[in-house]
């Protein structure tokens, strides 16, 4: 069943076009990656979806038509994301952020609150260790683990992740990506993951979409887009031409 | 909040996440640079108040030269408001204090030492420019809204201070000057000779303003105001320049309010309230700070809008409706029309000009 | 030495209306990064909200409560009508929104209810109280209690329920509180209402001593602007500190510096802040938050 459609979006910053007409539809429970090198239009795209960039043509998720709509009205409906920067509360508690996280949910699954922040805290223990902590003090991976774990507490059906792996080492983000299948798994969760690493990302995810200037140029399974030597040859490289941090 | 350094401790929200947010940004917009078109203009409307000086008494009478001479004044103080928040990014709350100042040197000096008239309205200039540079200095530390609170500061002390140092300004009567006559064998009233002089001033400094306005300066407080990151990247001391923009601002505002002592020739404490410095930033705003010619019409706004009133309200409530009619024009030029009256006029010119280009082009097309 | 703690007390007691003023100030400041001009206003007019009301034969209490609840809805009905518009611009453009806001509503108060100054009852009757040698009226410690209290509850709001984390969240990362599902919006319009209302409690507990006028908050809400940047803006609990230590600073100088009376006594804070800006940019509690890319 499709949870998430876009047809032919388009968005612009101060009139200059980031997407041009982006089609792109996500299944319950399925995970699946936004590839594309550094201006591609991959944040757009999560952007547009959650309601954060004003957009032309239709973003419909879960049969409701929600382009236009504010971002904490799509965010009710079950859309979490994690933002590109991790959108840390930089003054609150590490604890405080995952409560925000928990009242995200509304008023659906109410009584599985302590569950789920035990699971939680079972996939990141750090979380729990320094749950009194300033959430501003964390290490960039830790923050990355807090955004995620916010998002994910929220309980929503679809799940937009911004380059978690954006300066991190490659072993904190491995970890980080295995814990997001983990959930996926487990709480039914559908998954849209913009990667630049197109290499890393192909190993977890089930599809994909390689997007080039706004626009998606190609895709499909993970399998086939690891064979596809146009795609090999335009982004799994990205690992060896080093990447900003 | 990375910067411990910054000086801007008052920082809105908005800056903090501009990551995410898609900022529809509602800040004053960067107007086009002061042009020679600006001081076309300002010239060629100083030519037009000059032929109206010449008229005769029986087309503008001395009370509207009085009226006439309050804009200009007006217009020379919210001139020097202008450089602040127009391209400064900062406010003074204090302008009408600055004013008052220039106006009690220049009453003092002359009531009290019998100095000559421009001798002391050019006193009043060099205690603006002193006073200025004294307020802006913390300003080097401070930066952002904290002028403006030390401004309101120098807002609603300077009229109690004024009344407690009686010995020097007169107490709670103020100081009054003796008309200033224009020179034997001119055929000027005294109203008329000052409107002279006060548009030769006002001519002068807008000129000299602009002037500063396009050059180094203009380009440094531009990048200061966008962001002060960009203009620490470029090297430029923004708090410095901020001092000595907000010094010269004092100091233009104190000039103006020399003249507009020589217009009233008394100056009480209560002609230097807040309610003056509210004034001058309505007339800035509504006029569109960042023309000058935008600071004549704010001026005109200040003087002839709670006149106009007079008609319409219980008189002892005069004071009040002039006050919600500031308050409605400055809301209503910041929803919609962020440049100020003097955007508008520059819009509507812009757009008759389009137009008949656009007319000639299609004319030439059908021949 | 009972004079001087005398002296401490009293401006201890007018140091709570600066307090609330200020938090008032620094609620709206995290909001929405407006600089509220118009909070001394708005307190005045609950302030004469108050005294119509008791005026009219209306219990004080009952009163309070009922000019609280319009209060509130006033500061949100503000935010949502005049703040709005504005929303996320410079400093500057906001600045110019409340400076509008202060003239306004300073003359539609004035026209309203008139220039004269108004005298509203102490609640707390005439009586005085010794407390540790000095002498208190009972209205002067019965409304810093009443402040006092308030201050309690505004500090166990924000840090104990759900709704004021959700402010202080909204407050600190609105695009991350959107994704969150926080109506940011309705946050900034409720965290201006509370703002009305702690000012509002001040302007009408006090309304006794600063008696009824268009202006009885003009060197108050001076005072809570200076106590708010002495305290940093960004903390709730530094302004309330800040708008104490003010009321007794002032009070002290006014009394014992030669040549500041009364109507000079607006010196002091600004001298105050002068120093403390000079040593400590980030105000005096302002903390420089630890944050790492
Ligand atoms: N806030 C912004 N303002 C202006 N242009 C932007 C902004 N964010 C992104 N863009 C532009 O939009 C395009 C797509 O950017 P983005 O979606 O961030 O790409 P990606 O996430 O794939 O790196 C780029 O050309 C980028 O320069
Ligand atoms: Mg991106």
């Amino acid at each position: 069943m499709t949870l998430l459609q876009l047809t032919g979006v388009r968005a612009a910053y101060d009139g200059v076009q980031a997407l041009h007409g982006m089609d792109l539809a996500v299944t319950g429970g399925e995970m699946v990656a936004l590839l594309g090198a550094n201006g591609a239009g991959k944040t757009t795209t999560l952007r547009a979806i959650s309601g954060t960039v004003s957009v032309e043509g239709a973003v419909v998720f879960d049969e409701r038509d929600v382009t236009g709509w504010a971002a904490h009205r799509v965010a009710r409906l079950g859309v979490g994301h994690v933002p590109e920067g991790r959108g840390t509360f930089v003054d609150l508690t590490v604890e405080e952020n995952l409560t925000l996280g928990t009242l995200a949910r509304g008023s659906r699954l109410r009584g599985q609150v302590k569950e789920d922040l035990a699971a939680v805290h079972e996939l990141f223990p750090i979380l729990r260790d320094f749950s009194r902590r300033q959430a501003g003090a964390l290490s960039g991976g830790q923050q990355q683990m807090l955004a995620i774990a916010r998002a994910i507490l929220g309980r929503p059906r679809l799940l937009l992740v911004d380059e978690p792996s954006l300066g991190l080492a490659p072993m904190v983000t491995t970890e980080i990506l295995r814990s997001l299948r983990v959930l996926q798994a487990e709480w039914q969760l559908a998954v849209l993951l913009a990667e630049q690493n197109a290499r890393r990302a192909l190993a977890v995810v089930d599809r994909a979409y390689v997007l080039e200037s706004g626009r998606v140029v190609a895709s499909g399974s993970a399998a086939e887009l690891r064979e596809n030597t146009a795609v090999q040859d335009a982004y799994l490289g990205a690992e060896q031409t080093g990447r900003p941090a | 909040m990375s910067g411990a350094r910054t000086p801007a401790v008052v920082r809105p929200p908005a800056e903090r996440d501009s990551e995410i947010t898609v900022s529809t940004s509602h800040a004053l917009p960067p107007a086009p640079r002061v042009g020679l078109r600006t001081a076309w203009w300002t010239a060629a409307l100083a030519v037009v108040l000059l032929l109206a000086a010449l008229a005769p008494a029986s087309v503008i009478s001395d009370f509207q030269f009085f009226q006439l001479n309050r804009v200009v004044t007006f217009a020379i103080a919210i001139g020097g408001l202008n450089l602040l928040l127009g391209w400064a990014g900062t406010i003074s709350a204090g302008h009408g204090a600055l004013f008052g100042i220039g106006a009690y040197t220049t009453a003092i000096l002359v009531a009290d030492h019998g100095v000559p008239w421009p001798l002391a309205v050019l006193a009043s200039l060099v205690v603006g420019l002193v006073v200025g540079a004294l307020l802006g200095l913390p300003a080097l530390r401070l930066g952002g809204m904290n002028l403006g609170l030390i401004t309101l500061a120098i807002a609603l002390l300077l009229p109690p201070l004024l009344t407690r140092l009686d010995w020097l300004t007169g107490g709670p009567f103020g100081k009054t000057t003796p008309r200033v006559e224009a020179p034997p064998g001119l055929p000027f009233s005294s109203p008329q000779w000052l409107f002279l002089v006060n548009l030769v001033v006002l001519a002068v400094v807008f000129w000299l303003l602009s002037n500063m306005l396009r050059g180094r300066m203009g380009r440094a407080l531009d990048a200061a105001a966008s962001s002060r990151v960009m203009a620490a990247a470029h090297a430029i001391p923004t708090n410095r320049i901020t001092v000595a923009v907000f010094a010269v601002s004092a100091a233009v505002a104190a000039l103006g309010g020399a003249l507009f002592h020589l217009t009233t020739r008394t100056s009480t404490p209560d002609s230097f309230t807040f309610l003056l410095s509210i004034s001058l930033i309505a007339g800035a705003v509504v006029g569109g700070s960042r023309s000058f010619v935008g600071a004549i019409i704010g001026a005109a706004f200040v003087v002839f809008v709670p006149e106009s009133l007079g008609g319409f309200v219980d008189p002892a409530a005069a004071g009040q409706w002039q006050q919600v009619v500031y308050a409605a024009a400055l809301l209503l030029v910041i929803y919609f029309f962020p440049r100020g009256l003097a955007g508008l006029v520059r819009q509507a010119r812009n757009r008759l000009v389009r137009r008949s280009s656009t007319n000639a082009r299609s004319q030439e097309e059908q021949s | 030495m009972t004079e001087l703690w005398q002296q401490v007390l009293s401006g201890l007691g007018s140091g709570f209306i600066y307090a609330s003023l200020a938090l008032a100030i620094c609620l709206v400041f995290q909001g929405t990064g407006a600089v509220n001009f118009a909070q001394g206003v708005m307190a005045t007019a609950s302030a004469y909200l108050a005294w119509s009301l008791v005026s009219n034969g209306m219990n004080f209490w009952l009163a309070l409560v009922l000019v609280l609840a319009a209060s509130f809805v006033l500061g949100a009905l503000i935010e949502r009508v005049f703040i709005r518009p504005v929303e996320g611009s410079s400093p500057l453009v906001m600045l110019t929104v409340t400076v509008a806001l202060l003239i306004g509503l300073q003359a539609v108060v004035a026209l309203i209810w008139g220039d004269d100054p108004q005298q509203l009852q102490s609640p707390f009757g005439g009586g005085s109280v010794e407390v540790f040698g000095a002498r208190l009226t009972a209205q002067q410690l019965g409304a810093a209690a009443v402040v006092l209290v308030t201050l309690l509850l505004a500090g166990a709001f924000f840090r104990f329920t759900t709704l004021g984390l959700r402010m202080r969240a909204a407050a600190q990362n609105p695009a991350s509180a959107r994704l969150l599902s926080i109506d940011v919006g309705r946050m900034l319009a409720l965290g201006w209402g509370l703002a009305a209302t702690v000012g509002a409690v001040a302007g009408v507990i006090f309304a006794p001593t600063l008696g009824v006028s268009p202006a009885m908050m003009d060197s108050s809400l001076l005072l809570a602007l200076a106590a708010a940047t002495l305290g940093g803006f960004e903390s709730r609990g530094g302004a309330v500190v800040g708008g104490l230590v003010l009321g007794v600073a002032a009070n002290l100088a006014s009394r014992y510096i030669p040549g500041i009376g009364s109507d000079l006594q607006l010196v002091v804070p600004f001298a105050v802040i002068f120093l403390v800006l000079l040593l400590r940019p980030q105000g005096l509690f302002g903390r420089v938050s630890s944050v790492r890319a």
